[in-house]
Parts: structure tokens; C-alpha cells; sequence
């Protein structure tokens, strides 16, 4: 069965799966890794590299051999896969830098388990071409790492007071919790969204790169997804207020 | 009569103390998208307890192979993975095939088994050295945990989506976002922890 599929553009993919629909910020995807273990701006690159090789991998796995294959037995591929290229650069890494691991702890291994993998293979890898597959896989890797490195390097500066550099005693701890992390999503939620709506209104109705997991897996942004209400240029109130004032005489005159 | 209170000891710390979703973020992604379908939040809760259980309870009998303890934590994970996938592979087929279960559910059920939550349970267990008793009872925890969070985020959404006092860039994700949060420093000074403030 052959699938053909217009070639997605680099640009466009950045611009659109990394930014405007933002995994992370529009759609809470994966967000596990970033709550707890980007606390610091190394982790978050760390995190962020580990899941880009890992679509990268899955979603040219998915795109090359599984798009026949039913869902279910995909879906255990894509764990498998995962889980191997995390396994592998857990090993090597811990070769080359032993104290690399304990900085990550659990983590590190979670994100073969990260929802983003599952949904990028699941709505666009099986279902067009490899290189496609590969630029989606970078770009939704990209917006996810930025969102993360924001994240670890807020938190390392006001715990560390500095940035790629933790040494010294923590400041805050409390900026390890993930209430912090979360509110820290949420503020550059509310950011990203006005950009949106400010700078980009058209591209919330765009559909070529919005496919079904954007719709229906996303929340709902009543805001935006609701059609805009034509309000009247004059309410009643303000009706009133600038009829002309001969208008009452006349209904006056004729009682 | 111990090893009863040790175990709804854990199970209450599992789901209200130390709630896995809130206070380590675990499924939370998964908990945010399946809180959006109450009609299904009793199948929902019921496969990530079944997935729970499972993993958590097959995870404490790989982990006294003396084979697998020679070998490092990776390889141990791997074969917590290859369980959990094959689990939810053998789950899938029989509801496809004996209950003939459609695409969504299919699509939900991968959701409940393969995600954070379930397998961390494993780890979780290997790092702390639970029992059999307490694995089960970590299992259903997190089970009960999940449902917690299912209820709290769907409960917040209603009203999120109903307030018209959120002002227009903090509507939607933002608002979830602050709500999560404040819903995990809620659970989590359960536990006692202080803010360090």
C-alpha cells in the first residue's frame, strides 16, 4: 500500500509543530520529564536530546515498516523502541560520563513511556514518508526541548543563581516540587497564547498540520476554538444614550 | 494483622499522601487527556489499576530471578518493558477479539497501560525493596491515585471552561496548568513537607 504525502517543509514543521502547537504548551503532552527532572538547564538539554533521538528513531521505524500493521501491536513497538534507545544511551553515556545518570534518576527511563513518541508515530509517522516522519520528529523535539530548557534554567537561576553551573547549596528547594515546574507551564502557556492570538489569529484554523490529535486530544481552549461572536457595534444602553433627544418629544406628541 | 495495616498503609500513601499524578507527575499527561471522558472514567481507572497491579506484581517476582540480579538496572528495565508490552498486547487481543472493543477504547487502553505511572511502579518497587503485600498494594495505589487525578482535573475543567472572569490568554491550557499545579502543593503538603520559604 502506498501512502503519498506532500513534502512537509522544515519551516513549517518548526514553525507550526514546534511553536504554534506546541506539545508541551498547548496540549500537555509528555510534560512528566520536564515537571520533575528539568531542574536544572543541563537535565532539561539532556531530556530534551534523549527524546529527539528517540522520535527520530521511532517515527522512522513507524513511517518505514509499521504503517500496515494494526494499532495495538504498533503501539508496543514504539515502547520497545524506546525503551532500547534509552537503555543504549543510558550505557554509553554512563561510560563516558559516570556521574551523568545520577542527575536524571528515574526519569531518564520514563521517557520510554513519554506520550509525545506514541502520538507524533500514531497521528503523522504512520501515515506519511520517512523524511516527513523525520522533520516532524526534530521539530516536535525542538518545541519540546525549548519549553524544557526554559523551565531548567529558571529553576537552576533562582535555586543556583546561576546557569550551566550548579555547584553550592540550594537556595530554594522548593523550585524542585512540581508545583513550581507547573506553574512556571502555565505562565509560559498563557504567553505562548497571547503571541497566538496577537500575532497569528489565522493560524488557529489551520488544518493542514492540525490533524486529528490536535482537535481532539488537545484541550479545548474555549477561546479559541469557539467561532467569533459579531458583537453589535451598539448595544442597547449605548443606544439610548445617543438617540436624539427630539426622539422622546415626538413619542410625546404623538401619546 | 500488620502486614494488613502495612498494606492499606501504602495504598492510602500511594493514592492521597503521596499521590503518584500530583506529587511526582507521573501519567500526568494521560490524566489530563482521559479526563476529558467521564462516561469512561470507570473503565479507565479499573485497566490503569489492572495495568498497575500487574506490572507491579510481575516486576517483584522478576526481580528475585538471581539471574536478573547480576545483571545491571538496564536490562532489568528492559524486561519490565518487554512484561508490560506483552501484558497489554495479550489485554488488547482479548478485548478485540472476546468483546469485540472498538478503536477508542483500544486507543484509551493504550493510554491506561503504557504510560509513566505504570511503569514506574517497577522501579519504584526495586528502589524501595516492597514486599509482595506492598507491591500490590503500590499497584492498586496507583490505580486509585489515577482516579483521584481523573476526578480533580475533570472537576477543575468544568470549571475553567465556565469561569468568565479568566482573562482571555490564561483560558484553557493555561488555567489547567496553574490548577494542576495548586492541586499538587494541595496533596503534597499532606506529607508534611514544608515550602523552605
Amino acid at each position: 500500500m502506498k501512502h503519498h504525502s506532500p513534502k512537509l517543509r522544515i519551516r513549517t514543521a518548526l514553525f507550526k509543530g514546534g511553536f504554534i502547537h506546541n506539545p508541551v504548551l498547548t496540549q500537555i503532552i509528555g510534560i512528566c520529564p520536564i515537571v520533575m527532572a528539568a531542574t536544572s538547564l543541563r537535565n532539561a538539554l539532556l531530556i530534551s536530546l534523549f527524546l529527539t533521538f528517540i522520535l527520530v528513531l521511532c517515527e522512522s521505524f513507524t513511517s518505514l515498516f509499521l504503517k500496515d500493521t494494526m494499532r495495538y501491536v504498533r503501539l508496543c513497538f514504539y515502547t520497545v523502541i524506546s525503551a532500547l534507545s534509552v537503555v543504549f544511551g543510558d550505557i554509553l553515556l554512563s561510560r563516558i560520563y559516570p556521574d551523568f545518570s545520577l542527575g536524571l534518576g528515574i526519569y531518564l527511563y520514563l521517557l520510554t513511556a513519554n506520550a509525545l513518541t506514541v502520538i507524533r508515530c500514531e497521528k503523522f509517522a504512520c501515515k506519511t514518508t520517512v523524511r516527513n516522519s523525520i522533520v516532524d520528529a526534530l521539530a516536535s523535539g525542538i518545541g519540546y526541548g525549548i519549553v524544557a530548557v526554559i523551565v531548567g534554567a529558571v529553576r537552576e537561576f533562582i535555586n543556583y543563581g546561576t546557569v550551566l553551573n550548579e555547584t553550592g547549596a540550594e537556595r530554594f528547594p522548593v523550585v524542585n516540587s512540581p508545583f513550581f515546574a507547573l506553574i512556571i507551564l502555565g505562565f509560559l502557556s498563557a504567553i505562548h497564547r497571547y503571541i497566538v492570538i496577537r500575532f497569528y489569529p489565522n493560524e488557529l484554523a489551520d488544518t493542514f498540520f492540525m490533524n486529528e490529535v490536535w482537535e481532539k486530544v488537545s484541550i479545548k481552549d474555549p477561546g479559541l476554538s469557539r467561532k467569533k461572536e459579531k458583537k453589535p457595534s451598539f448595544s442597547e444602553d449605548s443606544l439610548d444614550s445617543i438617540r436624539p433627544r427630539h426622539s422622546l418629544s415626538e413619542q410625546e406628541e404623538n401619546q | 494483622m500488620t502486614e494488613i495495616f502495612s498494606f492499606l498503609q501504602l495504598a492510602v500513601y500511594a493514592s492521597f499522601l503521596q499521590n503518584l499524578v500530583f506529587s511526582a507527575s507521573y501519567g500526568i499527561s494521560e490524566a489530563v487527556r482521559l479526563a476529558k471522558r467521564p462516561k469512561h472514567f470507570f473503565t479507565t481507572s479499573l485497566s490503569v489499576t489492572a495495568f498497575s497491579l500487574y506490572l507491579s506484581v510481575t516486576a517483584y517476582f522478576v526481580d528475585k530471578i538471581p539471574l536478573f540480579e547480576k545483571l545491571g538496572f538496564s536490562f532489568r528495565f528492559l524486561f519490565y518493558v518487554l512484561i508490560l508490552t506483552l501484558g497489554y498486547l495479550f489485554a488488547a487481543v482479548i478485548m478485540k477479539k472476546l468483546f469485540h472493543a472498538d478503536k477508542k477504547f483500544l486507543n484509551s487502553l493504550g493510554m491506561c497501560g503504557v504510560n509513566t505511572l505504570v511503569i514506574a511502579l517497577p522501579i519504584i518497587g526495586y528502589k524501595a525493596s516492597l514486599s509482595l503485600s506492598e507491591a500490590i498494594s503500590m499497584g492498586i495505589g496507583a490505580g486509585a491515585a489515577f482516579t483521584l487525578a481523573l476526578l480533580l482535573i475533570n472537576g477543575g475543567m468544568k470549571f475553567i471552561h465556565r469561569n468568565k472572569y479568566i482573562p482571555e490568554f490564561m483560558k484553557g491550557t493555561p488555567a489547567l496548568f496553574i490548577y494542576t499545579a495548586l492541586l499538587s502543593l494541595a496533596l503534597s503538603s499532606f506529607t508534611g513537607d514544608f515550602l523552605y520559604i
